[in-house]
């Protein structure tokens, strides 16, 4: 198993390169550059490449994006410390295999590397938490809803009817029905009529 | 040609003195003889002509006028006057002794009467030099007659005498002009009488101006106007004056006829038995003429013979000159030659220096005659030349008249062109003003229009200047921002994470604070810029900031985005800044359930749309606040990118649109 590692904090670059190496795996390369990132990729054709996003001339985003449009074999590791859903969401359409907080990087890059290398793809737990994180915890039941069936379960609450509440969220009232069919399908609830008024009530939505 | 023209003057006295009141009857003719006269017995019988040539005349009108001064009766004693003065006139018989006496009346009495009265006087004294050929001392005294305004039958008829006798004086002279301006006047007074006798004596002499203009149609015209006048007035010694002239008309166009006229115009006079010996000579040297004509000269001995008698006691001039052409011409044709050329060339002399260019001719053409008779052909040169001379004299008259009529009908014509021109100055001028004015209205308009383009390019510079500076300014504090966000998470979160490594895994807690750290940067730094705003572009970054919005405000915000990116990257930033600044305000003013982002890129425009369902709010008080810096943030973002930003706000909601005109 090859590895190249990229990063342009040397001490980082460094700490990285043991942590690999610790776990048994070959680097054969580190850069401190995307440029110099993606020569070694396209020359020597590691089986993954651990990289940072923020570095001088080419990123890692950019370094992923050309490996995908050149078809390497290369896996490609995100090692950084943007805690950001947009970019884990853009990584994913470059075809990035690994995408990891540097905090929290002696916890996870073990699991990563080996879960990489089955070929999974594995995503930075506390990436997918940092949304979460901020939601609030009410009844069990309601954490299966996202935000707007929340919001629509609310407003049902209110007793509005799905054309009111569409224009109270500047949607159309067939999404609203659509929210209402998942509401009820998540929920478990039996197909009977005014189902999910009597459940908001019941619940102390109101 | 025959000079016995002073007689046409002589019979227009007829009716001049007749003290009646004047009446006025009609519009036309204002004046009227009174019938009735108040005269006493030998004033009534000093008037009547009949009584003229009685030899107690004089003695009787001497007598009582000697008598009427002596007991102070100075009107009676000018009445006296007056009738013998115009006695005199009509006869052309003129007494030294009665200019004296009416020089002495004028020096001693005239002034005690009143000046209607004493009329007679400066006509008396004019007639007397009109005699004498003397037209200019004439002219002196008729010119102080007219100054007078009339205002009776009376005076009416003396002022136009005297302005007819002034025309005939002028006339006499040759200066038709004057001539016909006098008669036109005298003609005007006359018709305002009933007194034809004089009007006959104004066409007279008009007829005689036409005559010498050589407008021998219009003088016969005139003659026969005379004629008419006089024989309404019953006068025939003026029908044989007027006779007489008219023979004068055609000897003048050589008409044939004249020699049958003056037989039956001599003959009519010697059966009318009319005392008027000055009319006798002229009728009679027309007589001597035809009888010469005729070849009859025995005949034409015994006419003149009688001739000479009444020219003797006439003391006239013109008939003196009369006599003596009629006797030069008897003495030529008989073959005799002039027996007396010292008198001829003394009268030639005499009416050369009155200018009496008529006579002058007369004289002259004897003299040469009489000269070629005698084969003195030095003389006959001489005189031809004095002929020639006289005639271009008359002829230049009528040359000037001729020309001064001419240049009326010229001076006519060229005011009238003046007028025309200056009409056309004016219009001009009107034009030339209107047109100066239209031009400097355009002027004007066309500066103020330039100025104001000048103005409005400046304004639109200025605020093109300004939108470029706020761009900038943004720009640069988005850069800056994007710095500062960055160092803080590449740089001071690695120290920091180095730091927690460093530290090692056994100090959990201080590890979970330094994480916590980590995470306030990230979050500071996420607030500064979106995290990698180039990369991820607007519409992930617009979602990620909704879904922030939700997770962490509770606010339901929803999005419609349509964009491929027409903007660049510092103006995507900027909508990206204009919706975070309108999410903010819905999150802390609106107490909105949802709200919504819309961004539709169509070909020509891009559209940017947040809406909410919040409370809303009054837009022009709040923009007029001091701290309504999120909305002035929107607008100026708008406008720096060149868009144009509209809020409106009620009840319902809040909605701030910006369009963006496609302009590349």
């Amino acid at each position: 198993m090859t590895i190249v590692i990229a990063d342009d904090h040397p001490f980082t670059l460094q700490g990285t390169q043991s942590f690999v190496e610790s776990y048994g795996y070959q680097v054969i390369a580190t850069c401190a550059n995307g440029v110099s990132a993606l020569n070694m990729i396209q020359l020597r054709t590691p089986d993954i490449a651990i990289l940072d996003i923020n570095m001088p001339a080419l990123d890692g985003l950019d370094v992923a994006k050309k490996v995908q449009e050149l078809k390497l074999k290369t896996k490609v590791i995100l090692l950084t410390m943007h805690n950001e859903m947009t970019i884990y969401n853009k990584s994913k359409e470059y075809g990035v295999y690994g995408y990891i907080l540097k905090e929290h990087a002696q916890v996870e890059l073990k699991n990563c590397l080996s879960e990489v290398a089955k070929g999974n793809q594995y995503a930075s737990g506390s990436l997918l938490n940092d949304l979460k994180s901020v939601r609030e915890t009410g009844t069990g039941e309601l954490d299966k809803l996202t935000f707007s069936e929340r919001k629509i379960i609310e407003l049902i609450a209110q007793q509005k009817t799905s054309k009111q509440i569409a224009e109270m969220l500047f949607l159309s009232e067939k999404t609203i029905e659509g929210h209402r069919s998942n509401i009820i399908e998540k929920l478990g609830l039996p197909k009977e009529k005014n189902i999910l008024l009597k459940w908001a009530m019941k619940n102390g939505l109101e | 040609m025959k000079n016995q023209l002073i007689r046409l003057f002589t019979g227009l006295f007829l009716f001049a003195f007749s003290f009646g009141a004047c009446k006025e009857t009609s519009t036309k003719m204002s004046y009227h003889k009174d019938p009735i006269e108040k005269l006493d017995s030998t004033c009534k019988w000093l008037s009547e002509r009949t009584h003229f040539h009685n030899e107690k005349y004089y003695p009787i009108f001497r007598n009582y006028y000697a008598k009427q001064l002596k007991s102070k009766h100075f009107d009676k004693a000018a009445i006296a006057l007056g009738e013998l003065t115009e006695l005199e006139m009509y006869f052309s018989f003129f007494q030294e002794s009665t200019l004296d006496t009416i020089r002495s009346f004028q020096k001693h009495y005239e002034q005690k009467l009143p000046w209607d009265k004493t009329l007679f006087v400066e006509s008396y004294i004019g007639n007397y030099y009109v005699n004498q050929a003397n037209y200019r001392k004439a002219i002196q005294s008729f010119l102080k007659l007219v100054v007078y305004k009339p205002f009776d039958y009376n005076t009416c008829t003396e002022v136009a005498h005297g302005y007819g006798d002034l025309a005939f004086c002028y006339f006499a002279m040759g200066k038709h002009e004057q001539a016909l301006r006098y008669n036109a006047k005298a003609l005007a007074l006359f018709n305002q009488t009933d007194n034809y006798t004089g009007r006959g004596g104004i066409y007279d002499n008009m007829a005689l101006v036409s005559l010498y203009t050589k407008n021998y149609t219009q003088a016969e015209v005139y003659f026969d106007k005379a004629m008419a006048d006089y024989r309404r007035a019953n006068d025939t010694g003026n029908v044989l004056i007027s006779l007489h002239n008219k023979i004068i008309l055609y000897q003048e166009m050589n008409d044939p006829k004249q020699y049958d006229l003056i037989d039956s115009t001599y003959h009519l006079f010697i059966k009318s038995k009319i005392r008027d010996e000055s009319l006798e000579v002229a009728l009679s040297s027309f007589y001597v003429d035809v009888l010469l004509h005729e070849g009859r000269n025995s005949e034409a001995k015994a006419v003149l013979f009688d001739m000479k008698q009444n020219v003797d006691t006439l003391n006239s001039v013109a008939s003196d000159a009369d006599y003596n052409i009629a006797l030069a011409n008897y003495q030529i044709k008989a073959g005799e030659g002039i027996k007396d050329i010292g008198l001829i060339e003394k009268a030639l002399h005499a009416v050369e220096d009155q200018e009496d260019y008529q006579n002058q001719i007369a004289f002259a053409q004897v003299l040469k005659d009489n000269a070629v008779l005698t084969k003195d052909y030095q003389k006959a040169y001489i005189f031809s030349e004095k002929l020639k001379d006289a005639e271009n004299k008359i002829s230049n008259q009528r040359i000037i008249t001729k020309t001064m009529e001419l240049n009326k009908l010229h001076e006519t014509k060229r005011k009238e062109q003046q007028i025309a021109i200056q009409k056309e100055t004016i219009s001009n001028g009107k034009t030339m003003i209107a047109l100066m004015f239209s031009l400097i209205m355009g002027l004007l308009l066309v500066l103020f229009i330039a100025f104001s383009r000048q103005r409005q390019k400046k304004i639109k510079t200025e605020n093109k200047r300004v939108q470029q500076y706020t761009k900038q300014l943004l720009d640069k504090t988005e850069e800056e921002r994007r710095r500062i966000a960055s160092d803080l998470h590449d740089s001071v979160s690695h120290e920091l994470l180095n730091l927690k490594h460093s530290i090692g895994g056994n100090t959990a807690h201080s590890g979970e604070k330094i994480d916590s750290i980590i995470k306030d940067i990230r979050s500071i730094s996420r607030n500064l810029h979106p995290v990698m705003f180039e990369k991820v572009g607007l519409s992930a970054s617009i979602n990620q900031l909704l879904d922030r919005a939700q997770s962490v405000n509770q606010l339901m915000v929803t999005s419609d985005i349509v964009y491929c990116g027409f903007l660049s990257v510092s103006d995507e930033l900027q909508v990206y800044r204009i919706i975070q600044e309108a999410l903010s305000n819905i999150i802390k003013y609106a107490e909105a359930v949802a709200a919504k982002i819309i961004i539709h890129e169509g070909s020509d425009e891009l559209m940017i749309q947040i809406k909410d369902n919040g409370k809303g709010f009054h837009v022009a008080e709040t923009l007029s606040k001091k701290d309504a810096f999120g909305l002035h943030n929107i607008i100026e973002r708008s406008k720096a990118i060149g868009g144009f930003a509209k809020i409106h706000s009620d009840k319902n909601g809040t909605i701030i649109t910006i369009d963006l005109k496609k302009t590349t």
